[in-house]
């Protein structure tokens, strides 16, 4: 205990306190990494995410609510599941120079779900227009 | 004698601290590894992706831009599971609005999958390679019914399908590209086809 500080030698237990801090320091920068990972792993699943709905999306353009307003595709490993609820009644739509049109249109609001293997993926909402053909073309002459 | 073991450690000492220390820095050790792998993947990812979506994109361009030919024309949309060939207003080489023919496939090459673009026979690139797997093309109809080909064998179909849709089955994943074709799906009607 006489010796100058600087000279004197640690005990055991300063010691072991010091490797429990940097030991905890340690496992701080440890979880910080797994956290990382953990937000990589979410980019790369949100990513094909982006990519299915982008293709449930294409795939709903196809669709005319008017004529199947709920109903399942396929899509490669996916399965796309829409339900479509009327906004807008049916009316008739308006032609060229204000004359009436061959088709009657609606507005939905469509609710689409995308599944893997029976599993929730991801869903949205979209407003789509049905038509359907409610004349025949006269030529009149 | 308490005076002495206050001046140094004892060999038990040193062995719990040489204990301890190995510890630590193995922990360290493959902490640094870790972050290392990381790393690598995070540009891995970081290239991946950025490509990834351009592709997705060059391929959707092309065929959302699908337009049908004159009947006879060349440049009739005919499509298989490995190959489909059309005319379309966005081409990815030249100036979008001028119709061009053309033409994916899939090819091997080497062990890899490579999703080959040609058009007009002008130019022809790899638009993507996955380093191994089974990629095919399907069409779909107006009823909802996919095809390995188009036109199907039987039945009265507008020249253009409804859908195309691209599925690979890689070491990445499954992929499936589905894109509408977004304009018309028969050539405009000449008006000699309308009267009796």
């Amino acid at each position: 205990m006489s010796f100058p500080l600087g000279h004197r030698g640690f005990t055991l237990l300063e010691v072991i306190v010091a490797l429990v801090l940097i030991a905890t320091a340690g496992m701080a920068v440890f979880s910080w990494i797994n956290s990382s990972l953990a937000g990589l792993n979410r980019v790369q699943e949100k990513t094909k995410l982006q990519e299915v709905n982008r293709s449930a999306m294409s795939y709903m353009q196809t669709v005319n609510p008017m004529i199947r307003p709920s109903g399942v595709a396929e899509m490669g490993v996916y399965e796309i599941h829409w339900q479509s609820s009327l906004v807008e009644p049916p009316r008739m739509g308006s032609g060229q120079l204000g004359g009436t049109s061959l088709y009657e249109l609606a507005l939905y609001d469509t609710h689409v779900q995308i599944l893997l293997e029976g599993k929730d993926v991801t869903a949205f909402e979209l407003r789509l227009v049905g038509f359907r053909q409610i004349r025949q073309f006269n030529f009149g002459f | 004698m308490a005076g002495k073991k206050t001046n140094g450690f004892t060999l038990l000492e040193v062995l719990v601290v040489l204990l301890v220390v190995s510890l630590v820095s193995t922990l360290l050790v493959q902490g640094i590894s870790l972050v290392l792998n990381m790393r690598y993947r995070f540009a891995d990812h970081l290239h991946y992706q950025q490509a990834a979506v351009l592709q997705s994109y060059w391929f959707r361009q092309v065929c959302m831009g699908l337009t049908p030919d004159m009947p006879e024309g060349e440049g009739v949309f005919s499509g298989t599971g490995r190959q489909m060939h059309g005319l379309t207003l966005a081409p990815l080489q030249g100036e979008v609005g001028g119709a061009k023919q053309v033409d994916f496939s899939f090819e091997r090459k080497a062990a890899a999958l490579v999703l080959t673009y040609r058009q007009d026979d002008e130019c022809s690139f790899e638009l993507v390679r996955w380093p191994a797997g089974q990629g095919r093309f399907s069409y779909l109809d107006s009823n909802g019914h996919w095809y390995d080909q188009w036109p199907p064998f039987l039945g009265n179909h507008a020249q253009l399908p409804l859908a195309v849709r691209l599925q690979v089955e890689s070491g990445r994943g499954p992929l499936v590209w589905l894109v509408n074709v977004a304009g018309r799906r028969q050539p405009r009607p000449w008006i000699k086809d309308l009267l009796p």
